[in-house]
This record gives C-alpha cells, sequence and structure tokens, in this order.
C-alpha cells in the first residue's frame, strides 16, 4: 500500500477495535445482571452506567472510527493518489481520541447514565455530550476530506467512473452528514445548555424528533461499509466477478434516499405528532426494501458467477462450490443468513400498528443486536482480516482461527438474540436493570435470560479471539507486495450518467425529502402550545 | 472536434435533465400518495363521519376531535404551580419550626397534630408527603384549580411562605405505619405492572419511594382508604382537575369502581386507634 495512509488507518482501527472489545466486556456482564445471576457490581447505577458506555461505544465510537479508517483505506487504494490532507485527517482522528476519553470520564463516574439514546428530560454531565460533540466533528473531517478526495479525482479524470467503492464510500460520507445534522442540533442547542444548567426546561418532543432524524440513518451508516464489502471485495475473494456496478450504485443513492426521512418510526408510540408523518415515513421505511432486495440479488448473482467458475453445477450447486474457507466469503454468508432474520424483525417494527405490540420490550434491542452483531460487526471482522493484511505487510497462511471466530460470533449472535426476541414478545421490557424472577409473573422469563446470557458470552469470546487473531498477524510471516484489489464489474462500466457518477441529485432529493418528512413535525412546535419539561440533571442528582 | 465536444456535452446535459425529472417524479409521487394514504384516505376508514378537511387535521393532530378523552378544555391549565428553579428553590426554603406555628392553630383539627387525620373518612393523611406535594395542593386551593369549601379559604389566608413552611412542618413528620388491609392480586398487579392493554402505567412509576416521577407525586402507602377512592372517583369524572397534563383523570377514566376500591384499600391504611 502506498501514499503513507497506513498509519492513519491503523489508529482509527485499533481504537475502533479496542474500545469494541472493552464494549464486549461490558455486554456480556450486562446480560448476567438482567438474568438475575447477581454477578459482582452488580446494581441498578452501575448497570445504567455500563448500559451508557457499552451504548456510547457501539453507536458512536466502533462504527465511526471503523467507517473513517476503512474509508482512507478505499480511498488510498482505490484513487490510487494520496488523501487530499493528511493533516486534516490526522486532526478529525485526534479530535475523535480526545471526544472518546472527555465522554467516557462521566459516564465511568456515573455522572452520565443517561443511555446512549439520552433521551431529556434526563440530562447528563456536559462533559459527556461535548465528548459525543467533539466525536462527530473529528468524523466530519472524514466526511469532507472523503468528498475533497472524489472532487480532486474527478477533476484529474473527466468523465472516467469513479471507482464503485470510493462511490460508495463517499456515499456513506454525506449520509453521515446529513445524519449527525439531527444530533448535532439537539446537543448543541437542547441538551448542553441543559446540562450547564443555564436551562430549567428542556422540549422533550423536539429533542426525541431530532433525534429520530438521526436515530434511523445513523443504523444505515453502520451498515453501508458491509455493504461495500458485500460488492466490492466479496465477489473478488469468492473468486467471481460484480454482477452488476450499476445497480450498486443505485443501491447505495437509495440507500441514502431511503434511510433519512424514516426516524418517525421510532416515535410511533409518541404522542407529540399526528399520524400522517409517523404514516408517511413508515411508508417511506418500507420502501428500503427496494435496494435491499437489489442489494441480495446482485451480491446472490455475483456468488453464483463465483460458484459456476469454480464448477459448481445445478440450481443450488455453485453455492456448495464457493471457497467458504475464506472468511471474506464465510462472512458474507453468515452475513446474509442473519440479515434474513433482523430484516423480518424490522419489518414487524416499522408495521405501524404490530410496532405497538413490541414498542419497549427486549424485542427492540433483541433486533438491534441481531441486525448490527449478526450482520454489521461480523463484516468489519471480515474487512479487518482482509485490509490488516495489507496494512502491516504480513499474512497468516491459516485461517481456521479466524474462521472459528466468525462461527463463534455468529452462533454466539443468534444464540443471544433469539431468546431476546422471545421475552419481548413475553413483556419483557427493555432499559431495566433487574428482575425480580421470585415473581411468578415473569418467572418463565429466566431460562430465556440465561441462555441469551450464555450467547453474550459466546460473543464476547468472539470478540476477544478476533483481537487476539489481529494481534498475532503482527508476528505472521511478511509478504511482498500485498495489493488490496476491489471486485472487478462483468461489465465494468466505461461511462456512467452524471447522477450516478456523483451525488448532486441526490443531496437535492434528499433535502426535498427531508424537508417533506421532517418539516411540518419539527416545525409545528413552533407553531403549537408546547409543555416543555423540568430537567433531570443525574449527574447533580435532581 | 470541438463540435464533438459541444456534443457529448449537450447530451450528458439532457441526460441528468431526464434522471432529474424521473427521479423527482418517481419519488415525488411516492411520497405524494403515501400523504394522501396517511392524510385522508385511511382517517377517512377510521372515522367514516369525518369530513376530508376534517380527517387531514386529525391526522396532523391539530384538531380537537383527536385530543384526548377527558372532561377538560384544550389549553386549560390545570394548575398554576410550575415546576421550575424558583419553585424548587422556593420549596427548599420551608421552615418546619415556622410551620408548626400555622400547623396548631390552622391545620391540626382535621390533619392532627402530627399529619394523621382525626378522621380518615373525610381528611386525608399529611405526615410524610414530599413537601412538593402538599406545596402543590395548598398552591391549587389557594388559585382555586382545586375545590374545596372548606380548604379553599384556609389556603388563601396563607401566604406563599406559610405554605412553603407548612408542606416542610408536614413532609417531616413520620408517616403513618400501618399499609394496606388488602392485597387483592388485581390491585397489586395494577400497582406494579398497570394494564399495557389498555396503555395504563403502573401506580409505582410515579408514586413511588425512590423518585423519578413528576414533580409534586404524592405517597399513596399508608394514605387514607376512603380518601384515596374518593378521590379516583373525582379524578374520573373530572369533578377534580388540577392533575397537570391530566394524568391521573386520563388514568382513573380506565378504571372500574370495583378496581379504584380495591387500589384504594392497597394502599389505604385503616384508621389509627
Amino acid at each position: 500500500m502506498r501514499y503513507r495512509a497506513e498509519k492513519l488507518v491503523v489508529a482509527h482501527m485499533v481504537v475502533a477495535f479496542l474500545s469494541l472489545g472493552i464494549a464486549a466486556v461490558l455486554g456480556a456482564w450486562q446480560m448476567t445482571v438482567r438474568s438475575g445471576l447477581n454477578p459482582p457490581f452488580a446494581s441498578p447505577e452501575t448497570y445504567f452506567a455500563s448500559v451508557t458506555a457499552h451504548g456510547t461505544i457501539m453507536a458512536y465510537v466502533m462504527p465511526t472510527l471503523f467507517a473513517m479508517g476503512f474509508g482512507y483505506f478505499a480511498a488510498v487504494t482505490s484513487l490510487a493518489r494520496p488523501l487530499p490532507s493528511m493533516r486534516l485527517a490526522w486532526a478529525g482522528f485526534w479530535l475523535a481520541a480526545i471526544g472518546i476519553v472527555v465522554a467516557v470520564a462521566p459516564i465511568a463516574s456515573g455522572k452520565a447514565s443517561v443511555l446512549y439514546t439520552f433521551y431529556p428530560p434526563l440530562i447528563g454531565h456536559f462533559f459527556y455530550y461535548l465528548g459525543v460533540l467533539l466525536i462527530v466533528v473529528g468524523s466530519w473531517a472524514w466526511v469532507a476530506l472523503m468528498i475533497w478526495a472524489m472532487a480532486q479525482w474527478k477533476r484529474e479524470n473527466p468523465g472516467e467512473p469513479v471507482p464503485l467503492v470510493m462511490f460508495a464510500t463517499v456515499a456513506n460520507a454525506y449520509l453521515w452528514l446529513w445524519t449527525t445534522l439531527g444530533v448535532g442540533v439537539e446537543v448543541i442547542f437542547q441538551l448542553i445548555p441543559s446540562s450547564l444548567g443555564w436551562t430549567q426546561t428542556i422540549d422533550v418532543g423536539l429533542a426525541r424528533t431530532l433525534f429520530a432524524w438521526t436515530l434511523h440513518p445513523i443504523v444505515y451508516f453502520w451498515l453501508l461499509p458491509a455493504y461495500i464489502a458485500l460488492y466490492t471485495i466479496a465477489p473478488r475473494v469468492a473468486g467471481g466477478r460484480l454482477y452488476s456496478d450499476m445497480m450498486a450504485r443505485i443501491s447505495f443513492v437509495l440507500l441514502i434516499l431511503f434511510s433519512l426521512p424514516v426516524g418517525m418510526h421510532h416515535l410511533f408510540m409518541d404522542p407529540e405528532h399526528g399520524t400522517t408523518f409517523k404514516f408517511l415515513q413508515a411508508m417511506l421505511t418500507g420502501i428500503v426494501v427496494l435496494p435491499t432486495l437489489l442489494t441480495v440479488f446482485t451480491i446472490s448473482a455475483s456468488m453464483e458467477i463465483a460458484g459456476r467458475l469454480r464448477g459448481g453445477k445445478g440450481l443450488f450447486g455453485w453455492i456448495a462450490a464457493l471457497p467458504w474457507d475464506r472468511p471474506m466469503v464465510l462472512a458474507s454468508g453468515l452475513s446474509f443468513f442473519l440479515l434474513g432474520f433482523g430484516g423480518f424483525g424490522g419489518v414487524v417494527n416499522m408495521a405501524y400498528g404490530m410496532n405497538a405490540m413490541v414498542h419497549n420490550t427486549s424485542w427492540v434491542t433483541a433486533h438491534f443486536h441481531l441486525i448490527f452483531g449478526g450482520s454489521v460487526v461480523i463484516m468489519y471482522y471480515a474487512i479487518a482480516y482482509e485490509i490488516w493484511p495489507v496494512l502491516l505487510g504480513r499474512q497468516h497462511f491459516d485461517s481456521r482461527l479466524l474462521r472459528a471466530q466468525l462461527w463463534l460470533w455468529a452462533v454466539g449472535v443468534v444464540i443471544t438474540t433469539f431468546p431476546w426476541h422471545i421475552l419481548g414478545l413475553l413483556g419483557q421490557p427493555r432499559r431495566v436493570a433487574t428482575f425480580d424472577y421470585t415473581n411468578p409473573a415473569i418467572a418463565d422469563w429466566q431460562p430465556w435470560t440465561i441462555v441469551s446470557t450464555i450467547g453474550g458470552f459466546m460473543m464476547l469470546a468472539a470478540a476477544l479471539l478476533f483481537l487476539w487473531n489481529l494481534a498475532s498477524l503482527h508476528f505472521a510471516p511478511k509478504v511482498q507486495n500485498l495489493q488490496m484489489n476491489y471486485a472487478v464489474a462483468v461489465y465494468p462500466p466505461r461511462r456512467l450518467p452524471n447522477a450516478l457518477n456523483g451525488f448532486g441529485l441526490w443531496n437535492a432529493v434528499t433535502a426535498f425529502m427531508m424537508l417533506v418528512a421532517f418539516g411540518y413535525p419539527i416545525a409545528q412546535f413552533y407553531l403549537m402550545d408546547v409543555h416543555p419539561a423540568l430537567t433531570h440533571r443525574v449527574d447533580i442528582g435532581n | 472536434m470541438s463540435t464533438d465536444q459541444d456534443t457529448a456535452q449537450q447530451d450528458a446535459r439532457r441526460e441528468d435533465r431526464l434522471w432529474r425529472r424521473w427521479v423527482f417524479a418517481a419519488i415525488g409521487s411516492f411520497v405524494l400518495a403515501s400523504l394522501l394514504l396517511g392524510t385522508v384516505v385511511l382517517p377517512l376508514r377510521a372515522n367514516p363521519q369525518l369530513d376530508p378537511w376534517s380527517a387531514i387535521c386529525t391526522a396532523l393532530g391539530i384538531s380537537s376531535t383527536s385530543a384526548p378523552r377527558g372532561s377538560f378544555k384544550r389549553g386549560a391549565v390545570a394548575s398554576d404551580v410550575i415546576w421550575n428553579a424558583t419553585t424548587r428553590l422556593a420549596i427548599s426554603k420551608g421552615d418546619p419550626v415556622r410551620g408548626y406555628a400555622i400547623v396548631k392553630d390552622n391545620c391540626s383539627a382535621c390533619h392532627g397534630d402530627k399529619g394523621i387525620s382525626t378522621d380518615p373518612q373525610q381528611f386525608p393523611n399529611l405526615a410524610g408527603q414530599p413537601e412538593a406535594a402538599i406545596f402543590k395542593q395548598l398552591k391549587d386551593f389557594k388559585s382555586g384549580s382545586r375545590a374545596s369549601d372548606i380548604m379553599g379559604p384556609v389556603a388563601q389566608a396563607l401566604t406563599d411562605q406559610q405554605i412553603e413552611d407548612v408542606s416542610a412542618y408536614f413532609s417531616a413528620q413520620t408517616p403513618f405505619a400501618e399499609t394496606g388491609t388488602s392485597v387483592s392480586p388485581g390491585a397489586f398487579e395494577l400497582v406494579h405492572l398497570g394494564n399495557p392493554s389498555i396503555a395504563l402505567p403502573p401506580c409505582v412509576a410515579c408514586h413511588n419511594s425512590v423518585g423519578g416521577g413528576p414533580e409534586g407525586a404524592p405517597t399513596l402507602t399508608g394514605q387514607s382508604a376512603w380518601y384515596l377512592e374518593d378521590q379516583l372517583k373525582k379524578f374520573a369524572s373530572g369533578e377534580r382537575h388540577n392533575d397537570k397534563f391530566a394524568r391521573m383523570r386520563v388514568i382513573a377514566k380506565d378504571l372500574t369502581a370495583e378496581q379504584m376500591h380495591e387500589l384504594a384499600q392497597h394502599y389505604g391504611g385503616t384508621s389509627p386507634p
């Protein structure tokens, strides 16, 4: 790898993966608390502090740093030119790194136990919000660099199609920029003034609406690196070709469009909005099946090409012929399998009627752990296994431990989240520290929570094994001239319409949709009588 | 050569125009169809008696037909007490010693010297109630938000400082020790789990000893059962309406007379000897 970006990429990924390890330990401990097994240090105070740390790391730290590192990697390897400004890239990294320390300190001292969603009127310590804000601002440096890098490349190569991996990475950068606007406004104008004691009341409805703006697309921001790997790395590793480059581009732009104006499906049960915009956003949520099905089709077709090239015959013979011993192929298969289950759970959540039955139950937490762990993080592992050798110039020649790690994680996700879904259907509420399982009304929950906890420890073991696998690569034999190559399409694009080679049109459409979907719901707080709530400062205990 | 480039640029521009037009047409019509469905078609199907205009307003949440049930006027103020920093500061300045001087002459005949009711069939226990709870009720009696022939004149005679002092005194007293006489399973479930199928929250969500509920929520344990049942009925009928956001009116409406009785028995103490 050239162009001096190795250290930058490794720095981002190391922070991402170390924090993942910490969050995995906390997660397993939390499962034991909820299961009534009374582990050491268990109390509601430590539990909620731990959940806040776990959520903050897994939502704001790990995927953000990973996406940044992977984005820098994709930019220098696919554009074959240095980043526009290494100084800005490092500034973004250090801003985020400082943000992590600033945010974690108040969480660890129990002064910011507001969970990663930090719904007001709960207000935590000022430093917590400042830290989260710094992480976001640091990531904006990455957004700027990705957009800048693509613009420079296009100027130097007029009329040429931007490499798919870069196009998709910039799609994710724009998506992230749009995403962070909601929570950014909430943190700067509502939460920070409250946390400093400047305001005693807060408009909870407005805050929840702004957070909903962020809460759904952020999930797609986490998911997109996984999709990028599925489109641009997995077909190459499997020994095939990408079925359609254009279909991939259409999927990525549709994912920007239909992941943004949909966040209100998190507010179906909230009273501050009428049914109109809830319904509209439910419809827009539903249409996200379009890019998802395009993806399922394209990736399956690409894999089929690989399978048939390897001699697979018959309707399904190509599946068996795939090189499942390669971590990227294995992870793609597992990720696809679990995405199916997670997707169906998601359809329940986005359905206006069914949502009411699972609202605020463990179903919801189970759903996002299944999707995030089973479909997203497993691909992060595979991406790391793919690019770490390129970064270090060293390679494992035995992938058994890598495959064992992926299997352990996937099975762990299933054992953790499937019983968790069932608990949700039984009515177990989320965001509760301890349950009295001696109460006959809920005694039958405990066996499920214990099974779920076993799965949680499997996931912890897999996360630690992942760190070990990466660490051991530093002692693996050196290999000369390791290159990163991306999948080639069956028909590599020679010329593309501007719409599929840039984002002007799609940003305009997104702006239009956000105006329609969130314009009135936000404006109404300035048009109607509002009833602000008193803030509850958890850091000073009032 | 230059004409070739011009043609290519023109082609690209035409292509851009086509993309713009079709993308906006496709997405715009999807959004429009969703809005029509969500604002007119589905609300009309749910409420056939509505005209299309009211259907739109209802779906937007700005019409009177979508107001929560309850016998209160939308926008009417339930109580003048605002839980801001000034109010909190005022409450914290209450002095129980000064409070006792007022209680002795104005309250003790009914509520007892130490806040234990002299006649639980008529008067509530006040001992050990949160300061904010007593403060809010006295302020509401004074402003008329809560109507009472007895308490109205009493509260009107008190200054704000005296109200703070009385609240401080009563909240410092030992609460009535004897707890509920009934442990009906129905009441137990309502207290601890509520009834999710009709969106009824559990009592302990607000009325508990660890806080986190709305400011000014009273303690129920050890309160007179007669008083509790009476108040639930008054909330249900709307006769009492000084609960912010109509919280208790909405809840009480969903309770049956029998449930009100069981809940009152669950929380209420028997009369002291």
